[in-house]
């Protein structure tokens, strides 16, 4: 007899697989063929002969091809629909089997939930950014993959601002761009109302083609005319402005009647003509930007002379433009060489100066973070490799725990599909909790790194953490994750089920080991490169904040910026510029005054410009330095910097040779100059270069002067560049327009704040003050990028860290769990605790010592990308950061081991070995 | 004899599901079982048989399975189900009243 069937009753009541519909082909031949001969038999009975039987059985069949076809037809729509039917049952079935499995053992699903949130939600942190800042910078804009930078070469092979006369000329030669634009962003004072108060923002001045050539279309209103800011269009005759969309919401709270109102920037009344778009902030990546101008209203706006837009030889513009239909990059490229040679022969002032395409527009924007951010993708993504390593090694071990009922479904009939189906179904419960969740840390994270730019002076423009591609992003990894998680335990579970069914079962799922041990070790040595880059990043940020800034106490300094500019029309209205600079210096002694006289203010001082900004403020100025001759193409461009009388004892550098300047050096004295070792070095280089450097001449912008003193050098812009010549001028002798109080105080320096504003008041009430902040905030201010790179990587590492260690006391503390009785047996035949405890303890530090020894290389191999990211860290650097990072490792290892050896040690050896 | 051709599908699945109701049959078995009670006057068509219990099996009014014939040949065998028993029930009732009607119509 053939094996008993097992009755579709009863695998119905143990919910097991019902296979076939009524039938297959095969089966309906057997059926039919049976049924022909038992006609047969009984005709044969009644008296035919075999042959006439046969012919009449079919003959009373009818036509059996057709029946045939016509059965099997019938039995594949059925086999289908059962196999829906089926499949919508089982689902059922699995996801209530898994749900109450969730609510009577919650502890893997919640460990599970949690750590793939912070897993996968960490990496959509980092990558809404990426996307906003660094993938997709210019998200409104049309087609920005068409869009080009192009910049002006200095002779030396730099970049530099393009000069008006220079960029309209490009606009008019060039065949391979269409719509070049002019732009240039300024610090502007702005009012909305005539009593309103002053608040300093960004905007932007634009050629009337800008918005056209973004193809960005008003929200409300119109965008610049060409006789606005095109290229015939005179300077200072069109007083609108278009203003941002998020302006528009908060400060005229949509109003459509916003059109035609009027603002004041820098004191000049402009009228409202439209609304940019949503979402639109510019074109520089990070920099939030909600007022646009005409660039031909550049001179009136900064008091400069209209002539601005027609000397060839001031570069302040910026330049993008639209490849054409057809062109490319290198085409652009070869035909911005000849326009500029063309030039360089017709104006004797542009000799030596070329225009560039220098890159694609959004690639130039976002240039400057793209090192940071994808440093931070890959220790996300490794910290994400952990916690699929360290999930994956969970569900092994839950998968050989529910070895019993795994067999048990196999053995009842259970296929392949049907028991991966089940592991499917528990991991899309998971991601389906897990991915909210993890959209939370991302949300969290975003805030985390809202916080690091805190400190930045310009309004910055950051994407939202849960744009639409952050989500698509977190549900498409996390589904990715979930599922390489769930299938390889299946898999695996499927390989053991179907071994153990051919060998008559037994405890062949609880052989080895080495597989779970293998994702330990992984997991340990991909967050050993975690750790120990953060380790590195963190030094290199120790280096960054012990380098010698020069500056003399920043704690305990206060910076207040403002610009006499700015103040406006108060000062406009006298009419000229030189007016105007006459009166700064009364001002500006007046300020100082009041100030040293607050209580615990020890001295006050004005500069330009003050220090390490994140966006480097310093003039430059050409010079020639007398009885110097200058290589050809050598670079006589300096950074300077105008400074008030005890600048140098005040907020540093300190002078080393001759004197800081005096309230002698006057307007009416003759012009001097200090300048740091740098330009010492470079221009008396032998002997004592400052000594040498006293008493010689600098002629710069059309004075001679004398330089008096030399200072140490000091930081002036990155901490991390070199140090340039510097030259610093006494401000008296020029009274810039810009201007940055700095004092310094024994006490707080931000309790000091409302005083200092009192005065600006006091002195002039429509002068600006600007983002008051100690100078330590400054510095530290202009390590953002570094801060953020080091801060993040140590929290993601010490996640890793933390994801690794939880793996590694699972693996063992299922060992001890397996081993339990064998340890009974030990130390029942005399083994001591100590035995027991080294034995564990051993594996552990094994594991941990493979872990290093893996990841090593790769570590060694991810230092080298992070070059460009760390400071003053030699070749030896990487090594120590390995080394402290594999002793952390070690003593978490051993600390591991410990404990789960020591609940080893526990081991009752009688109750141990009673137990099954 | 032509009976089979005007017999209503509904009718077959009727008269099958009668006939299992008194035990489990292969298709044969039930073919020869309707042939001697109708006393020769219904002669069904194999085919159309084998149609109507594979479509009676895929509504789960029967069940099958392969069992040894009595003269020892592998054969298919049906038997009711809890459900073709509801559904004879209902179906015997329904037939018999209409024909009544049609039968004190036509009398």
């Amino acid at each position: 007899m053939t094996r008993t069937p097992i009755r579709r009753g009863i695998r119905r009541v143990f919910r097991l697989a019902m296979r076939g519909g009524p039938s297959d082909a095969s089966a309906i031949d057997a059926e039919i063929q049976s049924h022909l001969e038992q006609r047969i038999d009984a005709l044969v009975r009644l008296g035919y002969s075999r042959d006439d039987a046969a012919a009449e059985a079919r003959r009373r069949f009818g036509d059996i091809a057709a029946a045939r076809a016509r059965l099997i037809a019938q039995a594949r729509r059925h086999g289908r629909r059962m196999t829906i039917l089926e499949w919508f049952g089982t689902l059922r079935q699995d996801v209530v089997l898994t749900g109450r499995r969730v609510v009577t053992r919650p502890t893997f699903a919640l460990v599970a939930v949690c750590t793939l949130a912070l897993g996968v939600g960490a990496n959509t942190t980092v990558f809404a950014w990426m996307d906003g800042l660094v993938l997709n910078p210019l998200p409104v804009v049309h087609n920005a993959n068409t869009l080009v930078a192009l910049q002006t070469l200095t002779p030396s092979g730099g970049t530099q601002s393009t000069s008006y006369p220079d960029y309209l000329d490009w606009a008019a030669a060039s065949h391979t761009l269409r719509d070049v634009v002019a732009y240039r962003r300024e610090q502007l004072s702005l009012r909305l109302s005539a009593d309103d108060d002053a608040r300093s923002i960004w905007g932007v001045l634009v050629s009337s083609n800008y918005f056209d050539a973004l193809g960005l279309q008003p929200a409300l209103g119109r965008f610049f005319r060409q006789d606005e800011s095109g290229p015939v269009a005179k300077a200072g005759e069109a007083p609108v402005a278009v203003i941002g969309y998020e302006m528009w919401q908060r400060d005229f709270a949509g109003r459509g009647d916003v059109l035609g109102k009027p603002v004041w920037a820098n004191g000049q009344r402009l009228t409202i003509v439209g609304v940019a778009p949503r979402g639109f902030h510019g074109t520089n990546v990070g920099f939030g930007f909600d007022f646009w101008a005409p660039v031909t209203m550049e001179p009136s706006l900064l008091f400069q002379p209209a002539a601005k837009l027609t000397y060839r030889n001031s570069r302040w513009i910026r330049v993008f433009a639209r490849l054409a239909p057809n062109s490319s990059v290198a085409l652009a490229q070869q035909e911005m060489k000849q326009i500029g040679r063309d030039l360089s022969s017709r104006y004797a002032d542009d000799k030596n100066v070329e225009p560039a395409v220098v890159a694609l527009l959004d690639a130039e924007a976002s240039a400057f973070l793209k090192p940071t951010f994808t440093a931070l993708l890959g220790a996300t993504g490794l910290l994400l490799l952990v916690v699929v390593f360290n999930m994956t090694g969970l569900a092994l071990v839950r998968t050989a725990a529910r070895r019993d009922e795994l067999a048990i479904r196999a053995a009842l009939g259970a296929g392949r599909a049907r028991i991966a189906q089940q592991f499917v179904v528990e991991a899309a419960l998971i991601a389906v909790v897990a991915i909210p969740v993890a959209l939370g840390v991302a949300q969290l994270g975003r805030s985390v790194l809202d916080h690091f730019l805190d400190h930045v002076t310009f309004p910055v423009a950051t994407p939202p953490a849960l744009s639409a591609g952050a989500v698509v992003f977190t549900v498409a990894t996390m589904s990715v994750v979930v599922f390489v998680i769930a299938l390889w335990p299946a898999m695996r579970a499927w390989r053991r089920i179907a071994a153990s069914l051919g060998s008559g079962g037994g405890r062949t799922m609880t052989g080895r080991t080495r597989g779970r041990d293998a994702i330990v070790i992984l997991q340990l040595a991909l967050s050993l490169v975690v750790v120990a880059s953060a380790a590195l990043l963190e030094r290199s940020l120790a280096r960054l904040r012990s380098i010698d800034t020069g500056l003399i106490d920043p704690p305990h300094t206060l910076l207040v910026s403002s610009d006499f500019d700015l103040a406006g029309e108060g000062y406009a209205g006298f009419g000229d510029n030189a007016i105007v600079r006459e009166r700064r210096l009364p001002l500006a002694a007046e300020i100082l005054r009041r100030t040293r006289a607050l209580p615990g203010v020890q001295n006050a001082v004005l500069m330009d410009t003050p220090p390490l900004g994140l966006v480097s403020g310093f003039d430059a100025v050409d010079a020639q330095v007398v009885g110097y001759v200058p290589a050809p193409n050598e670079t006589m461009v300096f950074q300077i910097s105008f400074v008030t009388p005890g600048f140098f004892s005040t907020i540093g550098p300190a002078v080393v040779r001759g004197r800081e300047f005096t309230e002698l050096d006057r307007a009416d004295a003759p012009p001097v100059v200090v300048v740091n070792e740098a330009f010492a070095r470079r221009f008396w280089p032998g002997g004592d270069p400052a000594i040498s450097a006293i008493g010689k001449t600098v002629r710069a912008a059309s004075r001679t002067a004398t330089i008096v003193g030399v200072t140490r050098d000091a930081k002036y812009h990155a901490l991390s560049d070199a140090t340039p010549p510097f030259i610093y001028m006494p401000y008296a002798q020029w009274s810039p327009s810009a201007l940055t109080l700095a004092l310094r105080t024994s006490g707080d320096p931000i309790a000091l704040v409302p005083a200092v504003r009192g005065i600006f008041h006091d002195v002039a009430a429509a002068l600006p003050v600007i983002d008051p902040r100690t100078l330590e905030d400054q510095v530290s201010g202009a390590l953002t990028l570094q801060r953020l790179a080091a801060t993040l990587s140590t929290v993601l590492g010490g996640l890793a860290l933390l994801v690794a260690t939880l793996g590694l006391y699972g693996t063992l503390s299922e060992s001890v769990e397996r081993r339990r009785s064998e340890i009974a047996v030990r130390m029942a035949l005399g083994a001591r605790a100590g035995d027991v405890l080294r034995l564990f303890a051993t594996r552990g530090l094994l594991l941990v010592v493979i872990g290093v020894v893996l990841g090593t290389p790769v570590f060694l191999g991810a230092s080298r990308l992070l070059q460009s990211q760390v400071y003053g860290v030699g070749g030896w650097a990487d090594l120590i950061a390995l080394g402290v990072t594999a002793a952390m490792f070690t003593v978490v290892a051993v600390g591991t081991s410990f404990i789960t050896a020591s609940r080893a040690a526990r081991v009752d050896p009688v109750t141990a070995m009673r137990s099954p | 004899m032509t009976t089979d051709a005007r017999l209503i599908r509904g009718t077959l699945d009727l008269l099958i599901l009668k006939t299992l109701a008194a035990g489990a049959f292969n298709g044969f078995e039930i073919v020869s079982e309707l042939e001697s009670r109708s006393g020769g006057a219904l002669e069904i068509e194999d085919s159309a048989l084998y149609q109507a219990l594979h479509r009676m099996e895929a509504r789960g009014l029967i069940d099958a399975e392969w069992g040894v014939s009595d003269n020892n040949r592998r054969a298919r065998y049906y038997s009711i189900t809890r459900a073709g028993r509801t559904h004879l029930r209902a179906e015997s009732r329904r037939w018999l009243e209409s024909a009544l009607i049609v039968q004190r119509v036509l009398t």
